[in-house]
């Protein structure tokens, strides 16, 4: 039996809510505090980043409530989240050939 | 000097370069960048923010600073979240797309606890030096990250400074002393 679905998997619903309110409750800010660069640090299009601009509270609950996640990964390739690690190096130099690796995935 | 068409850019212009102050850019980097901000305009805009006139001296020209060991480091992380910036967005001016990316890399270096080796004028200058082939961006091929090479650099990258560190002593103090500015300077010959 292949790709079957569990049958006691929880649907982590309360959890998805959660994010997904703080997820729009942060890009909102980051949208009032400056939008040119809520436009590059979120990868979210001008017109959805005006939208949420408008939106009210009761609108970002309701939006919030959806059993499905509404944020997704930006990072498309999948070797782009690989952190390698090598104990000769010290954690900060890791940090930051990591840091470099993925942005430059991110732009191949 | 192109006069600017509304009062309105006026504002923009001036808030932009007074930005660029504030993240330490030299005159002439605002005035180039900035057709519309006279040098005039850039000395006194710098007075009134840092409370000092501008720094002298020529601007750091060399490209060989960015192949130094930590430098090159520094400069392929700005590259990566300049390109990063310049993908998300395709109508920013440069300033303004300098002023973004230089942000996140100062933010993301001090979260990182890593001391930013890479002023505002020579990420200026790395970002005018790749557009003009000087220097470019090259593959590692251990670990696929993008470094920068020189513009003659011909072949493949087979180890990027980072994929290599283990040959080197002491890594970690190597990137944390913070080279001083301005050692490798060459001459202003304009």
């Amino acid at each position: 039996m292949k790709n079957a679905l569990k049958l006691k998997a929880t649907s982590h619903l309360d959890e998805i809510q959660k994010v997904n309110l703080n997820y729009i409750i942060l890009v909102r800010r980051m949208i009032d505090d400056d939008i040119e660069s809520a436009l590059i640090q979120t990868g979210i299009s001008r017109a959805m980043c005006e939208r949420i601009a408008k939106m009210e509270i009761s609108e970002m609950m309701k939006v919030a409530s959806s059993p499905f996640l509404i944020c997704s990964f930006n990072i498309e390739d999948a070797s782009a989240i690989e952190c390698k690690s090598d104990g000769r190096k010290g954690d900060r130099v890791q940090y930051l050939h990591n840091e470099i690796v993925r942005l430059s995935k991110r732009v191949a | 000097m192109s006069k600017p068409k509304s009062r309105l850019e006026d504002v923009r212009n001036i808030e932009l370069a007074a930005e660029m102050i504030r993240l330490g850019a030299r005159t002439q980097v605002i005035c180039y960048e900035i057709p519309a901000i006279s040098v005039d305009k850039a000395i006194s805009l710098c007075k009134e923010i840092t409370g000092e006139g501008p720094a002298k001296g020529s601007l750091p020209f060399s490209t060989e600073w960015f192949l130094e060991f930590v430098p090159n480091i520094h400069s392929s992380l700005f590259l990566g979240i300049y390109r990063n910036c310049e993908k998300s967005s395709d109508h920013f001016s440069r300033a303004e797309l300098l002023i973004a990316a230089y942000r996140l890399y100062i933010e993301w270096t001090k979260s990182a606890e890593i001391e930013a080796d890479l002023s505002f004028t020579r990420a200026w200058m790395l970002v005018r030096n790749v557009t003009s082939g000087s220097l470019k961006a090259k593959k590692c091929e251990t670990c696929s990250g993008h470094f920068i090479v020189d513009g003659f650099h011909h072949g493949k990258l087979e180890t990027c400074n980072l994929c290599s560190i283990k040959q080197r002593t002491g890594p970690l103090a190597c990137l944390n002393t913070n080279s001083e500015e301005g050692q490798f300077q060459d001459a202003w010959d304009n």
